[in-house]
């Protein structure tokens, strides 16, 4: 049975000067579905993703999680919100100063969770993109892929209702962080990917969508 | 990690410091301000109003004054002195020698009227001899006409120039603990916005902050009033007669200090939220 996660409606934004980012975006995002939202630099991919975490509040439309609206009266906090979303950002935003342990648990210590069960799905996360060893090391120590990683295993160790990923054109979210979002739709999670173009290396999922935008 | 940790731990030590020398500013002026307050209670608390009185006064022109004396604004207490008396104490004083001879007494029978010491001012003494002067068994008024002008000139002086000083070094501290504090905010403000992005809330960025904040006041309310206290101990060895602040100076001291880091932690917290 799949429930309503994700509901936009007509979504629109305008820049400073009063020019369109995003026009006219709709779609409904299910439990177990996966939609791709694909364009070119600058179509406003990275907008919507603000929009969708409450970052950037949209000029037209309407906007609803689990059917609960985004932005009218009534609507959930923005915390709330994040809470229940799980986030690739085009930026890694990482804590610098922390471990790769404390950066995959941050995404969990909000959710008030047991400490008991942060570490345990922390540390399976980092096992699934093979940090296990890798766990107590600063992230500073890093590679750009590897910090890439790192988001995905935020993401994992979360296991969030709602998964959206602002990938880039690099090869380890392509082919590594792509396909493995795609798997979670399994366990029932809506994923939402934000890509210049979609992945060649995904496996066709079942529930796949695309919505290109110009 | 660790050049992290000691990047913050350095930055809210020298905001601890810079405030904790702030404070005692402040402490320092708050006791100055209250010894010279002191001062002044006591210069005051020694004031008398003298009243000479005709040798032809009746005793019901006498009760008319001694209730006009009672009426007076800020009135203690007075002292009634026969022209006997003041001659005893002059000879007392003076010896035999420079008084008149042939058992001639000059003085004049007098009454000697306290006030409360906050009232006893120049502009007080100055209505009561107004009043006074005009009552026929009144012979003259004496009071320290010119050195209480002058001393209230010089209290008011400084009074004045201790409540600007303080009203600045207070700004100051408000200046020294918010910068200090923005900047302790502005060094983690990148990771507060990602634990924005990953669902904290107001209270779990601001809280740590606000926590931050009052413990900078009250470590700074502490270090400073200690060193005060060090300072004003050694000042003592110096035979200054200076006590220490009061209680209700060290409230202030504290309230300034406390209220400076935690209105300091709000404004910073609010702009890492918006």
């Amino acid at each position: 049975m799949t429930d309503e996660l994700l509901r936009l409606e007509n979504i629109g934004c305008l820049n400073d000067r009063g020019l369109p980012l995003v026009e006219q975006v709709s779609f409904v995002l299910n439990t177990g579905g996966i939609l791709w939202v694909t364009g070119p630099v600058g179509s406003g991919k990275t907008t919507l993703l603000e929009v969708l975490i409450k970052e950037r509040r949209p000029d037209v439309g309407k906007l609803s999680f689990r059917r609960q609206p985004l932005w009218d009266r009534g609507c959930i906090k923005r915390s709330q919100l994040r809470r229940q979303i799980g986030v690739i950002f085009q930026e890694d935003y990482l804590l610098t100063e922390h471990t790769v342990f404390e950066n995959t648990a941050a995404a969990l210590q909000f959710t008030g969770c047991s400490r008991s069960v942060l570490r345990d799905q922390t540390y399976q996360a980092l096992a699934e993109v093979g940090f296990t060893a890798k766990a107590e090391q600063g992230v500073h120590l890093l590679s750009s892929s590897e910090k890439r990683l790192l988001s995905l295993a935020r993401v994992l160790a979360k296991m969030a209702p709602l998964v959206i990923a602002d990938l880039n054109t690099c090869e380890v979210d392509q082919k590594v962080i792509a396909p493995r979002l795609e798997t979670l739709a399994s366990y029932g999670c809506g994923v939402l990917i934000f890509s210049k173009q979609r992945s060649q290396a995904t496996p066709q999922a079942p529930v796949t969508a695309e919505l290109m935008l110009r | 990690m660790k050049n992290g940790f000691a990047s913050k731990t350095t930055g809210l030590v020298g905001v601890i410091l810079a405030a904790t020398v702030v404070v005692l500013l402040l402490g320092a002026g708050i006791l100055l301000q209250e010894n010279l307050h002191k001062q002044e209670q006591k210069f005051r608390a020694d004031l008398r109003l003298e009243l000479f009185l005709r040798d032809d006064t009746t005793p019901a022109e006498l009760r008319e004054l001694i209730d006009q004396v009672k009426s007076l604004t800020g009135y203690e207490s007075f002292d009634d002195q026969d022209k006997a008396e003041a001659y005893a104490r002059m000879q007392g004083t003076l010896g035999t020698q420079l008084l008149p001879a042939g058992g001639y007494n000059p003085f004049p029978n007098s009454l000697i009227v306290s006030f409360i010491p906050k009232t006893a001012t120049f502009q007080n003494f100055q209505s009561a001899e107004n009043r006074l002067k005009s009552i026929r068994c009144v012979e003259g008024i004496r009071y320290p006409k010119a050195s209480l002008m002058s001393q209230e000139n010089v209290y008011s002086f400084f009074g004045k120039t201790a409540t600007l000083l303080m009203l600045l070094v207070t700004a100051s501290l408000f200046l020294v603990v918010w910068l200090g504090i923005r900047r302790i905010a502005l060094a983690q403000k990148e990771e507060s916005r990602i634990l924005l992005l990953l669902g904290a809330n107001w209270k779990q960025i601001g809280l740590p902050l606000l926590g931050r904040g009052l413990f900078v006041g009250i470590a700074a309310a502490v270090g400073g009033l200690l060193l005060l206290y060090l300072f004003w101990h050694l000042s003592s060895r110096l035979s200054l007669q200076l006590s220490f602040i009061t209680g209700n100076g060290i409230a202030v001291v504290v309230a300034c200090s406390i209220v400076a880091g935690a209105v300091s932690a709000v404004v910073a917290a609010r702009s890492q939220l918006k």
